[in-house]
């Protein structure tokens, strides 16, 4: 018989192939697809988020739980009927030109997901550019910039100053995060919010939306 | 008799065309004036108010126009020239970069060009498609108008463009990054564009007054009010027309400074409709970051921040669900009303003598009258307008009197649509009533005004005197409490302080409506500059809810023109410095992007260029004693902590010229002072 907890459990530990097994299980058992997501995966995903602020889970094994969720997520995403989980909102996020660093973004990126929302991953290396695109494209409520180096931290800075150029900056919300970024700088660049972990970045984007 | 050196300021107002002789040594208004502003020909305004002022100031004083050193015009005639859409004809081209959103002309072409952020090209600009786009709008064009991709951070495309342009077109050009350094490619094209279409406006207005000067003799230097409350000569308001839009309220603060000799004040002005609210900063008002809207159109436009609240004498006064509100619908007053229509009074006796006083009217009061206006195009109006308008042609009325010559219930009758479209106009209840009940005025028919407010009275089951009382206690707090909401607006807060529910117990307590528990005060740090008629009715109390002073001084009626009169020149860019990603340090100036290895290098240059450069640019509009100040900022950021790093973002070069406009008979720049870091 299946259950929430089991889940739950499973993710957290980020047992990929128990995720698995357990979804497949529930997918069996006729149980919503929604419910799974919402009362299995993201329960969990919330906890990890909690622990890993306070310390008691580091970041790998934070990449293992989200990447055991994503597993399950493959399997559950195609019995979605269209427009069934709505997404709270659309997040553009990447790391800024000069920067090849994703780990901190990637984690991120799991964490905003997990909290419902749809991310438009970017990659690395941004030109301001990319972001411009990326923003007309997809028409997100925020763009989240990661930095992981004193030299890279100006192109954000930039690439705020572009979005003003292109007149997107306004009704856009605009986040930055990596290790050297403080909430100094977030002021001084213009930006609406800086998180200094990956928990707290699900709990600012939550902040900006409802702003 | 005075016989120094005298300034003209003239302020050509929605109303009124102020004009003012103010003595330059002694700084004091020797004689003021007002005629009508005649819209369709502001001169013929300008002229009448000429006039006024120089009959009064030969009785007076002997004759004073020969000493006229300075004349200064404050104008609404470019805001306006752009709410209504008038002016030449304008190109745009746009360089590397196309347009979404409305632009103010139908010639838009667009070239291969443009910069990135960092100033470099981004594309080279196509000069074969540059040379096309301007043949093709040859002869169709009277000026054009340039917008480079980020021409800010770098702009010698639109630099390009204008030399190929002057050559090929022979019609004035108008790069974007020369009226404004800020970011915004949309907004920096639609005021390149505005200022394009202003030219030939502008240019016709400064030969009128050119002319009307000449009548009376008077040929000194003629500067005009921007936006930002300080002055620029004739020519460079020839070329930067718009730098003159909301120069009206700008002018009226730079008015009350002078007036008052203080240089940090929140200046109030209350006209009938609405109430602007602005800061006052080192004798100059603060200024609107994000650039004027005019028209609806938002421009990179330096202008003073202004807050304005649809609060004013002739504010409705009106009832909702048994709570009394406050505009922000302008209507005539009632006692306006009466006394040009005293058949008026019996009507509204009768509403306040029966049982109309107590039905609810929709849309409206039941003590207001309705009065035709104009003449209306019958195809438009629903058969219900139709009626009322004949009613109304042979004389105003009191909406239950319309009713009941129509033979229709009150209810049904709906004339908002009708008030809207300015066919017909409302009057209702309002402050300026209020004053008259009260005994402080008696302009107009104190019976119109007592019989509204008596029916307003047992409405809220008061008597008349207690109503009037709470009624202008209540107008005092909406103004007490709008003065905060424009302050916390200059601190960058966006919060509405008579909507946020949080707040609410405290600006309840703050503004007197409630001393349950606890009172709270506020305080304000600088006085209280009025201006506008009824000022020195409602503003005592209000200063006092504030706990601060105010000072309504003397001539306030004609701030505008003594704000125009008295303004300063001021001139003021920002040349930013940042590290370059090829190492080095890369300086974006108004005139030039350039490398530089060294930043000491790069600092120098920008200061001593920057000098040079602000000192022309400060002749040009028409300054003397030029003061000059550099001032270097050093931009470093913290890292996080473990990081333990600072990081330089930038440097940034301010540079500012203020001098007092250059007067006739003066030797061209007077002495000039330069101070740096």
């Amino acid at each position: 018989m299946f259950s929430f907890e089991e889940i739950q459990s499973a993710v957290m530990a980020g047992d990929m192939a128990k995720v698995a097994d357990l979804t497949r299980q529930a997918i069996e058992e006729k149980v919503e697809p929604a419910a799974i997501i919402n009362e299995g995966y993201i329960p969990a995903m919330n906890v990890v988020g909690k622990r890993f602020k306070n310390g008691d889970m580091f970041v790998p094994e934070v990449l293992m739980a989200a990447r055991s969720m994503n597993t399950g997520m493959e399997l559950v995403k195609p019995l979605l009927v269209e427009g069934e989980v709505q997404a709270k909102g659309t997040v553009v996020l990447g790391t800024v030109k000069g920067d090849l660093h994703d780990i901190g973004k990637n984690l991120v990126g799991m964490m905003i997901e997990s909290g419902g929302y749809d991310v438009i991953d970017l990659g690395i290396d941004l030109e301001p550019e990319k972001f411009v695109a990326a923003v007309k494209e997809n028409k997100p409520q925020i763009v989240g910039m990661s930095a992981l180096l004193t030299t890279t931290m100006l192109a954000m800075k930039e690439t705020i100053e572009l979005l003003k150029e292109e007149g997107l900056r306004d009704g856009l919300k605009v986040m930055i995060g990596g290790a050297p970024v403080s909430k100094e700088f977030s002021d001084e660049i213009g930006a609406d919010g800086y998180a200094p972990d990956a928990a707290s970045a699900t709990e600012l984007v939550e902040k900006l939306i409802n702003a | 008799m005075l016989n120094g050196n005298i300034a003209l300021g003239i302020d050509t107002g929605g109303t009124y065309t102020d004009g003012v002789l103010v003595d330059l040594f002694s700084q004091l208004v020797i004689t003021k004036g007002k005629a009508r502003t005649t819209h369709e020909n502001l001169t013929v305004g300008i002229n009448n108010c000429l006039e006024i002022l120089k009959n009064q100031s030969l009785r007076l004083h002997g004759e004073l126009f020969s000493n006229i050193k300075l004349v200064a015009l404050s104008t609404t005639l470019a805001t306006n020239a752009i709410v209504e859409g008038k002016g030449g004809e304008v190109g745009l081209l746009l360089l590397g970069h196309g347009i979404e959103g409305p632009v103010p002309t139908g010639h838009v072409m667009e070239v291969a060009g443009g910069h990135d952020i960092k100033g470099r090209e981004k594309q080279p600009l196509n000069l074969e498609g540059v040379r096309r786009a301007l043949l093709a709008m040859k002869g169709q064009i009277d000026a054009l108008a340039v917008s480079g991709y980020l021409s800010v951070r770098n702009p010698v495309h639109e630099l390009m463009v204008r030399d190929e342009a002057e050559r090929i077109l022979n019609i004035p050009v108008v790069c974007a990054h020369q009226l404004t350094t800020a970011l915004g490619f949309y907004e920096r094209s639609v005021t390149a564009v505005l200022n394009a279409r202003l030219l030939p406006t502008i240019a016709e207005l400064l030969e009128s007054v050119r002319k009307v000067l000449n009548i009376y003799g008077i040929e000194a230097p003629l500067m005009v009010v921007k936006g930002d409350g300080s002055l620029m000569s004739e020519n460079v308001t020839r070329e930067k027309p718009i730098e003159t839009i909301l120069s009206g309220p700008a002018a009226s603060i730079i008015g009350a400074t002078f007036l008052t000799g203080r240089k940090e004040a929140v200046v109030v002005d209350m006209g009938g409709t609405t109430t602007d609210v602005a800061s006052l900063e080192a004798g100059m008002p603060l200024i609107n970051p994000e650039g004027a809207i005019v028209g609806g159109l938002l421009t990179r436009v330096n202008a003073a921040r202004i807050s304005t609240f649809g609060l004013g004498g002739d504010s409705e006064l009106w009832l909702e669900k048994g709570k009394l509100k406050i505009g922000p619908q302008r209507v005539w007053p009632l006692c306006v009303a009466v006394s040009s229509y005293p058949h008026l009074l019996g009507e509204l006796n009768r509403v306040f003598n029966s049982d109309r006083k107590t039905k609810e009217v929709s849309g409206g009061q039941p003590w207001d009258c309705y009065i035709l206006l104009k003449q209306p195009d019958a195809k438009n109006l629903s058969p219900v307008e139709k009626q009322v308008i004949d009613v109304l042609r042979i004389a105003p009325h009191n909406i239950f009197t319309i009713a009941s010559l129509l033979e229709k219930d009150v209810s049904l009758l709906v004339l908002k649509s009708l008030v809207d479209r300015e066919i017909v106009a409302r009057a209702s209840l309002t402050p300026t009533d209020l004053l008259h009940v009260r005994g402080d005025y008696s302009q107009w028919d104190c019976r119109g005004a007592e019989v509204g407010a008596r029916i307003q009275a047992w409405r809220l089951k008061r008597d008349l005197d207690q109503f009037t009382d709470e009624a202008l206690k209540a107008v005092e707090r909406r103004i007490a409490g709008s003065l905060l909401q424009s302050l916390l607006n200059d601190s960058g807060s966006r919060m509405d302080i008579f909507k946020e529910a949080l707040l609410k117990p405290f600006i309840e307590r703050i503004l007197g409506i409630n001393t349950d528990q606890f009172q709270c005060m506020v305080k304000l740090d600088k006085p209280i500059i009025a201006i506008g008629a009824p000022v020195k009715n409602f503003m005592p109390r209000v200063a006092a809810l504030l706990n601060t002073e105010l000072i309504i001084p003397e001539h306030a009626e004609v701030a505008n023109a003594v704000g125009a009169a008295t303004g300063q020149v001021m001139e003021q860019f920002e040349i930013l410095i940042r590290p370059s990603p090829e190492g080095g340090f890369i300086v974006h100036a108004p005139w030039e992007r350039k490398d530089f290895m060294e930043l000491i290098d790069a600092v120098d240059y920008a200061g001593s260029e920057g000098e040079k450069y602000i000192l022309n640019r400060a002749q040009k509009a028409g300054a003397a004693a030029v003061n000059v100040t550099v001032t270097r900022e050093d931009i470093y950021s913290n890292t996080a902590q473990k990081w333990d790093e600072e990081l330089f973002v930038e440097t940034r070069i301010e540079v500012m010229a203020v001098g007092r406009p250059r007067w006739k008979d003066e030797n061209k720049g007077g002495q000039n002072y330069v101070d740096s870091w």
